[in-house]
């Protein structure tokens, strides 16, 4: 099987050096490429680039369905417009778009924290629309419909020409581009993905939320104002119409299309969106684009008919979108009046055919071609320490009850961990043990009672203040980063140290050869490991597993047996909620059994086993034996 | 009887006339909570289903069809189009979990658009109706014919698929889908089916708003995305699960449009209405009148 | 009337059923039983379509309906009465009712006189329901809506029933109706299959048994040679 070419290359490097050729390139064009048309899509395209790749930072990174850059875009655009003719000089003009951008769109970030996908949606398409009528309405300063002129100002003393102005914008492009690799290759950046795949993990593990949504959103409104800012400048005429839905609609098919979470991708998407509408007044040269996608898309079609399938959906409906498309750039009269219409079946066949965009499925081949030397990892250190020793102890439940509508899930239950041990809790489906990990941890605030973790009392029903506490937990349906690889995973995770601690981390899980494997790709027994591990880089004082061996095989829960009596050793307590009886006799100190919400027992394997209120708590009672329920107090053996 | 000052009265006019169009809203955001109830899936594209509903009726109309044939016509294009976009926007990205049927919905819209501008034109055009032209006298408040059409209309459809999903098994079957879809297959319900029918009642709902509020206002391509926009504000404000507070968010959104534009000049009419819908989902994410929802693990 | 080959089946990760083959002959009551997290549920559900089985087949009544969406199995005549008992909430309990007879009920013509006589069946077997017929069904008490939840099934005229944990979180005495309610439809003539936690009831109940570790049979047999056996105890406490 042909494996790819090794370039003896790393990614990074060669990503770097064609990103290089690619602005010296674009640098060199106006040489050869005269006049002003032609510098003025590739102006175009690089202002696209700046707000394309903003864009992607909350569309593509943070996974937000973000309908207010084009607005955004067109405050930054006004903004510098008006500092312009208030006399600002150039760099000030920039700055004023930048920040007119920036403040409303990381005020946007808030909704974001609390609504779901259409709400959020919705609340940012009401942000644009506001944005568009107050720009439209506020004529003695915007002059509303009637348009906005200005005269750019001179760069310092150089009075900048139409090629001047667009090596200016390559520049910016370039800065944009570099700066937000560098951001989100960072801990930053991986926060935020990890946020995108499960908040909820993220916040048990104490990486915030509130901050990470907020600066990603900044950013990425930052470079909206500074591309409309750059807008302004090149136009020197704007009309609030100009930044309404439509080309929001462009931005999206941009953003998606060049591919979400790929500065690339953004580039791409940008160079479409510039050429596009341009490309559609040449008609024999669009037919030919359009019937080379139609024939792209066929391919897989025929890749199911080969293989005797019926083609599926997402096979099918591209090349159906395609085929209409090419239909309108063959048959109507006037292609141009079709730009929407074209521009939504190109989108449909994009976000239904290429999940990935362009710049997704040009890696992916690209990977199949070469074979990149991967980059080093650094040796594994470290090892699990606890947090240190403390006089209080790790966990004192007194009196928790929870209830959900007339359910008491959790009723009344008193527990405590000691230091250095492993407390088993158990029961049968339905007995609360979840809920009672859940109001611990921090996801649920309880009706009545405290809880106390390492002796401190963390607001009731907040994860980061639990956690903050020093309580880390795993979740009995997983809540992995799919987007990023296990080692990433915990970097995200780790409060202090670097690769080779996290190394170290998977080292212990027996994961450091999957180091570069993204968490997508990982076995479900993989992913149960990587919780624990994730957990355990937050140097917990206290660490809570929900049914770590659910789902797992026998090896893997030999295996698991181990490493939890390695962590116990270390001296970092352990609740333990688990089904599989053999390991909590094995591993438990003490076990608590739970029943309808209550504690029934409290005590070591064997006796909580002999105890008749937990074998009828599993076994059901016989026929003849009446109710013995109704005691709150549990029977300690 | 009262004689109010002139101003007042022309403020009550407003209000009522506001009032009575956004009965139109809550009727298409009513679509919007049969299709987020059936699937937690709204179209982003309505405003177009509305506008489409609008020139099918426009079309049939000019075909010399009585009025009420072509609202007919009008509606069984809606339900077959809102069918359509469950089937190719909604269901698959659906099933993979993932929010890409926010995105796909806009675009079919967004084709949907361009079809109308180049099969009917960008121009607004009015829609014939057999009302009588003179208007009704309220304490002198005055109600058009086709202002009381919408009210009658909106509340018409509204309570008759209340009904239907209250005495008939389709209808229950749906509720049952919406509320655990898996106990409705065990009951030998096919869920696939009653989202379906869930989003072809949405859409016909769409199309016969635009049937009404044709009459009233013009129709044009331009309706359709402020349309979406006020209805999904109507319906999330309302709560997107819960069928109660519709109508009555719908009339004041209406009232307050309609006030706004009338004390702060016409550009600013929608302008108040998104700021209370930002409010409102800053301060109550699941809806004025809707439940609060639990966080699940 | 139903017969199991070697199914598998799972969620993510390993398969939570592995390989288990059963039978269950018509008229009979055959009980599942093992501990919580042993798979009894995830057998329940990949034998009534709510889960896709990774591999074996399932034959009801000598046709394969290995993979068949969960509303064509009930149509054929198996019905699963599931786990949580899962009561349509916000509708009330004759709504319910309906619902479980909905195959054979007319989508949009009136359809209350083709079920009055199994509804008032059912209200003579759990006369509750009947008292609390127009309530909703979030509001009744767990061991109503279990009695609701059986009803439901009832409703479809079922030739074979698979009852999955019907004593979830029920209070013993609740428990002890309950499966008075079980023991008469079993009289009557009903094959059932019961996917029970609690041992001595459902082996008390049944007329043989599968005992369930880990996703696997470890032992099967008569139901009243299986209460004697101190293997059953282990299954549950190691």
């Amino acid at each position: 099987m042909f494996t790819g070419v090794d370039l003896g290359l790393r990614e990074n490097t060669a990503e770097r050096i064609v990103r290089i050729v690619l602005f010296i390139a674009l640098g060199a064009l106006p040489a050869f490429w005269h006049g002003q048309y032609a510098l003025g899509l590739l102006t175009l395209m690089a202002v696209y680039g700046v707000l394309l790749i903003g864009l992607d930072a909350t569309v593509g990174y943070l996974g937000q369905v973000n309908l207010a850059q084009a607005a955004l875009f067109g405050l930054g655009a006004y903004a510098s417009a008006l500092a312009v003719q208030a006399g600002a000089y150039f760099p000030l003009a920039l700055l004023a778009g930048i920040i007119a951008a920036l403040l409303p769109g990381a005020a946007l970030a808030l909704p974001a924290l609390r609504l779901e996908g259409p709400q959020f949606a919705l609340s940012t398409l009401s942000f644009a629309t506001l944005s568009v009528i107050v720009l439209n309405e506020s004529e003695t300063i915007t002059h509303g419909a009637l348009g906005l002129s200005i005269v750019r100002p001179s760069l310092f003393t150089v009075a900048l020409d139409a090629r001047g102005f667009y090596w200016l914008c390559l520049v910016l492009l370039f800065m944009s581009w570099w700066v937000s690799q560098i951001l989100l290759k960072s801990r930053f950046g991986l926060s935020i993905e990890a946020l995108r795949d499960s908040p909820t993990a993220t916040d048990a593990l104490g990486i915030g939320t509130l901050r990470h949504k907020v600066l990603a959103f900044a950013w990425g409104s930052a470079l909206a104002g500074l591309a409309g800012a750059l807008h302004a400048l090149n136009f020197g005429y704007l009309q609030p119409a100009a930044f309404g839905y439509d080309l929001m609609v462009m931005l999206l098919l941009g953003v998606v299309f060049g591919g979400r979470r790929s500065q690339w991708g953004a580039f791409a998407g940008a160079a479409v969106v510039a050429m596009l509408p341009n490309l559609l007044s040449n008609r024999t040269l669009f037919s030919g684009l359009v019937s080379s996608g139609c024939v792209l898309t066929l391919v897989p079609i025929l890749r199911s008919l080969i293989s005797r399938r019926v083609p599926a959906f997402k096979e099918a409906a591209p090349a159906v979108a395609m085929a209409v498309a090419l239909a309108l750039s063959l048959f109507a009269s006037n292609v141009e009046e079709w730009r929407k219409g074209i521009f939504a079946l190109f989108l449909f066949a994009a976000v239904v055919g290429l999940p990935d965009g362009l710049a997704g499925a040009f890696a992916s081949a690209l990977h199949r071609l070469i074979r990149f030397t991967p980059d080093p990892l650094p040796p594994a250190t470290g090892g699990i320490r606890s947090a240190g020793i403390s006089v209080s102890k790790p966990l004192q439940v007194f009196k928790l009850s929870k209830s959900f509508g007339g359910v008491r899930a959790v009723d009344n239950v008193s527990l405590d961990i000691g230091q250095n041990e492993i407390l088993g809790l158990i029961g049968p489906n339905g007995s609360g043990k979840t809920t009672f990990i859940n109001v611990v941890s921090g996801l649920y605030a309880p009706d009545s009672g405290s809880v106390e973790i390492a002796g401190t009392r963390p607001l009731p029903g907040s994860l980061m203040s639990a956690f903050s506490a020093g309580a880390a937990r795993t979740f009995q349906n997983l809540q992995p980063f799919s987007g990023l690889t296990a080692l990433e995973s915990i970097l995200v995770c780790q409060h202090d140290g670097g690769k080779s601690e996290a190394m170290g981390w998977l080292r212990m899980v027996a994961l450091e050869e999957k180091a570069r494997q993204r968490c997508s790709e990982l076995s479900y027994g993989d992913l149960r490991f990587l919780e624990i591990a994730r957990a355990l880089a937050t140097r917990p004082r206290l660490l809570m597993l929900d049914e770590p061996a659910a789902g797992m095989s026998k090896p893997d829960i030999a295996r698991l047996v181990d490493l939890i009596a390695s962590i116990k050793c270390a001296g970092v307590p352990i609740l333990l909620i688990e089904h599989h009886q053999d390991v909590v006799a094995e591993l438990c100190d003490r076990v608590a059994v739970m029943d309808g919400g209550r504690l029934i027992a409290l005590g070591t394997s064997a006796q909580v086993r002999r105890n008749p209120k937990v074998i009828e708590a599993y076994l059901g009672a016989d026929e003849e034996q009446t109710s013995v329920q109704g005691t709150s107090e549990p029977q300690l053996c | 009887m009262i004689i109010l000052d002139a101003k007042y009265i022309a403020l009550a006019q407003m209000a009522v006339g506001g009032g009575l169009m956004g009965m139109a809203y809550a009727l298409v955001a009513y679509g919007f909570q049969l299709t987020y109830a059936a699937g937690k899936a709204v179209n982003f594209g309505q405003g177009e289903l509305v506008m489409l509903g609008a020139f099918a009726g426009i079309s049939l109309a000019g075909t010399g069809l009585p009025y009420w044939v072509s609202v007919l016509g009008a509606m069984v294009a809606g339900a077959v189009l809102g069918w359509f976009v469950e089937r190719v926007a909604v269901r698959l990205a659906l099933k993979q979990h993932n929010e890409g049927w926010i995105l796909l919905t806009i675009i079919v819209g967004l084709f949907a658009l361009s079809s109308v501008e180049n099969i009917w034109g960008r121009d607004d055009r009015p829609f014939p109706a057999p009302w009588p032209a003179g208007a009704l006298d309220f304490f002198g408040i005055s109600v058009t014919w086709p202002e009381l059409a919408i009210a009658m209309g909106a509340m018409g459809i509204m309570t008759l698929v209340e009904l239907a999903k209250r005495y008939t098994m389709a209808g229950i079957a749906v509720q049952a889908v919406s509320a655990d879809p898996e106990a409705a297959e065990l009951c030998g319900v096919r869920s696939r089916s009653a989202i379906s029918l869930s989003w072809a009642v949405s859409g016909a709902a769409a199309a016969f708003a635009g049937t009404v509020i044709g009459p009233v206002t013009t129709v044009g391509p331009t309706m359709a995305a402020a349309l979406t926009l006020k209805a999904f504000s109507v319906a999330v404000v309302a709560g997107l699960d819960s069928g109660f507070g519709l109508v009555i968010a719908g009339i004041a959104l209406g009232a307050v449009e309609n006030l706004s534009g009338y004390v702060l000049g016409s550009g600013w009419r929608e302008a108040p209405g998104l700021i209370l819908l930002i409010l409102a989902l800053a301060l109550r994410p699941q809806g004025v009148f809707g439940k609060k929802i639990i966080r699940k693990v | 009337m139903l017969n199991v080959e070697n199914l598998r089946a799972g969620y993510s990760g390993d398969d939570a059923v592995r390989g288990i083959s059963l039978e269950v002959a018509e008229g009979s009551c055959v009980a599942l039983v093992g501990a919580n997290g042993a798979g009894k549920s995830t057998l329940a559900k990949a034998l009534c379509g709510l889960l896709i089985p990774r591999g074996g087949r399932v034959f009801f009544d000598g046709k394969e309906i290995t993979g068949l969406p969960a509303s064509e199995v009930a149509r054929r005549g198996l019905c699963l009465c599931p786990e949580g008992r899962r009561v349509f909430g916000p509708l009330t309990v004759e709504e319910n009712l309906f619902l479980g007879a909905y195959p054979r009920l007319p989508s949009f013509g009136p359809f209350r006189r083709a079920a009055s006589g199994d509804l008032k069946r059912i209200y003579r077997m759990f006369p509750r329901l009947g008292e609390r017929r127009l309530q909703q069904a979030g509001s009744l008490s767990g061991g109503e809506q279990q009695m609701l939840a059986i009803g439901r099934v009832l409703m479809a005229r079922p030739r074979f029933m698979v009852l999955d944990e019907p004593s979830m979180g029920l209070a013993p005495v609740v428990v002890k109706e309950v499966f008075e309610a079980i023991r008469s439809l079993h009289a009557s003539g009903m094959t059932i299959l019961l996917s029970e936690q609690f041992a001595k009831i459902a082996l008390a109940l049944s007329d043989r048994a599968y005992i369930i570790e880990r996703g696997s049979v470890v032992l099967e047999g008569a139901s009243k040679g299986l209460a004697k056996n101190p293997a059953v105890m282990a299954a549950y406490l190691g």
